[in-house]
């Protein structure tokens, strides 16, 4: 490198001085709108650099401390859901010592979806399975994911109209998976659904999964309460919440699991079984999916 | 790479690092070592007074960006200090750290009184209240912090006694 600033005469050492001072001055001298563009110029040029480096470093120390203090909160997490898991088991043990939980297993039958009626009052369809089913009305017909109606009129040992969980007027009672509050659940459009009666303060976000509940519903007054569904069939997920001021109730919207444009092969629900809980498996959607795929594969030739 | 841009290099980064890192650790309301003026003294007292000054106008000018109301005071500043301890280092007596210190401290103390005079002489603040409450303390401060910084310098072989 040529570069040497050590060998300097005193001269050149008084003019580095003499410029320098009066560069100095200059700025100082300077309007205050023009001093703080110049800042802001030379700041870009000489500091810019090192800020942006110095908020890298700091934004990685913070990011560990967040890591940190993460996985501190996912361990706590991990330890409340084990017990949670372990406090559910006995409640289902205790249920069932009561006589309180059906635990028989259900049996899913394969049916092909032969016909679709679309009516103003219902949307049905005819499915048809391979062999004789002992069909009850409201019995459950899903999907591998999740519940899309229930048995409207048997049509011979092998075939039964199914009303479609969107038809008009239909009405489910579910509840929530995380925090098991109850509501009703009701057909808006295409796939979407309402969630009714479920209070303005209580506890539901988005994301949260719907499934049926055993709780019977009673719709008017003097109505006999219909044929309940099993407890857990997985029905949809929460997409949107709002608590509007002037009602007592949210507003809740649920998405359907299944698709009720594209409705092929769908299995009848035969027995009722318990699908929140499985023998100390955690309530999960793919309970009812992996029978429903373990039935496909079954009845695939 | 030449001793000169090692030594400039080694120096804007003690500054830089000095003051945004550990001078924030070391401050006792309104006294604080001034790292990039210990830089700019090293800096004169290895290279010379042209180096010094040049060093200590573009430390200053980083410094200013950050004030842009006082934009060109601390250059004017430290490139006074840089040329002031350029000059000195003939008579500099190397490994005695009372010295040392000294030095930095009295060229401490002149740079925060300049720093003063202008900002009194425009009205934003007094002259001798904070003079002998902030900025001579914080002189005394900076010639203490500056006499293991002057020695490790001396040990990495940055100051050019021969000169």
């Amino acid at each position: 490198m040529g570069l040497n600033l050590a060998t300097h005469t005193r001269r050149s050492e008084n003019l580095a001085a003499a410029v320098c001072a009066a560069l100095a001055i200059g700025l100082l001298a300077l309007p205050s709108a023009d001093r703080i563009r110049v800042a802001g110029v030379l700041g870009t040029v000489l500091t810019g650099p090192y800020d942006r480096f110095a908020a890298f470093v700091a934004d990685v120390g913070r990011v560990r401390g967040e890591n940190a203090s993460l996985r501190a909160e996912v361990a706590a997490l991990r330890s409340e859901r084990e017990s949670a898991e372990r406090l559910r088991r006995e409640r289902d043990e205790l249920r069932q010592a009561l006589g309180l939980l059906d635990a028989a297993p259900a049996d899913l039958v394969p049916c092909e979806v032969q016909r679709r009626r679309v009516a103003a009052s219902a949307s049905l369809i005819l499915v048809r399975s391979v062999e004789a089913v002992a069909w009850e009305r409201y019995q459950p017909v899903i999907t591998v994911e999740g519940l899309v109606g229930r048995v409207h009129t048997p049509a011979g040992p092998s075939a039964a109209w199914v009303e479609l969980l969107n038809s008009p007027g239909v009405g489910v009672s579910c509840q929530l998976v995380r925090t098991g509050l109850p509501g009703i659940l009701h057909p808006l459009e295409g796939d979407e659904f309402d969630l009714a009666l479920v209070g303005r303060d209580e506890d539901v976000q988005v994301g949260d999964r719907v499934v049926t509940s055993d709780v019977g519903l009673l719709q008017g007054e003097a109505a006999a309460p219909q044929e309940t569904l099993p407890r857990g069939l997985p029905v949809g997920v929460v997409v949107d919440v709002e608590s509007p001021p002037e009602q007592l109730f949210k507003r809740i919207r649920v998405k359907s699991l299944a698709s009720f444009s594209r409705l092929d092969v769908v299995f009848a629900v035969v027995g009722r079984g318990d699908w929140l809980i499985a023998a100390g498996a955690p309530p999960d959607s793919t309970h009812a999916a992996d029978a429903a795929a373990g039935e496909t594969a079954e009845a695939q030739p | 790479m030449s001793r000169f841009l090692r030594t400039t290099l080694v120096l804007g980064l003690m500054a830089l690092l000095g003051d945004t890192l550990l001078a924030p650790l070391l401050t006792f309301g309104h006294i604080r070592p001034d790292f990039s003026l210990i830089a700019v003294v090293i800096l004169a007292l290895a290279e010379g007074a042209f180096a010094g000054t040049v060093g200590g106008f573009v430390l200053g000018l980083i410094i200013d960006t950050a004030s842009p109301d006082r934009l060109g005071l601390s250059s004017l500043a430290k490139s006074l200090a840089g040329f002031a301890a350029g000059r000195a280092r003939a008579r500099f007596n190397f490994g005695i750290p009372a010295v040392e210190g000294t030095t930095v401290a009295i060229l401490a103390l002149g740079h925060d009184a300049l720093h003063l005079l202008v900002l009194s002489w425009t009205g934003r603040s007094t002259f001798f209240e904070p003079l002998f409450t902030a900025a001579l303390p914080s002189a005394v401060f900076t010639g203490l912090v500056a006499i293991p910084l002057i020695r490790a310098a001396d040990l990495l072989g940055l100051l050019n006694r021969d000169d």
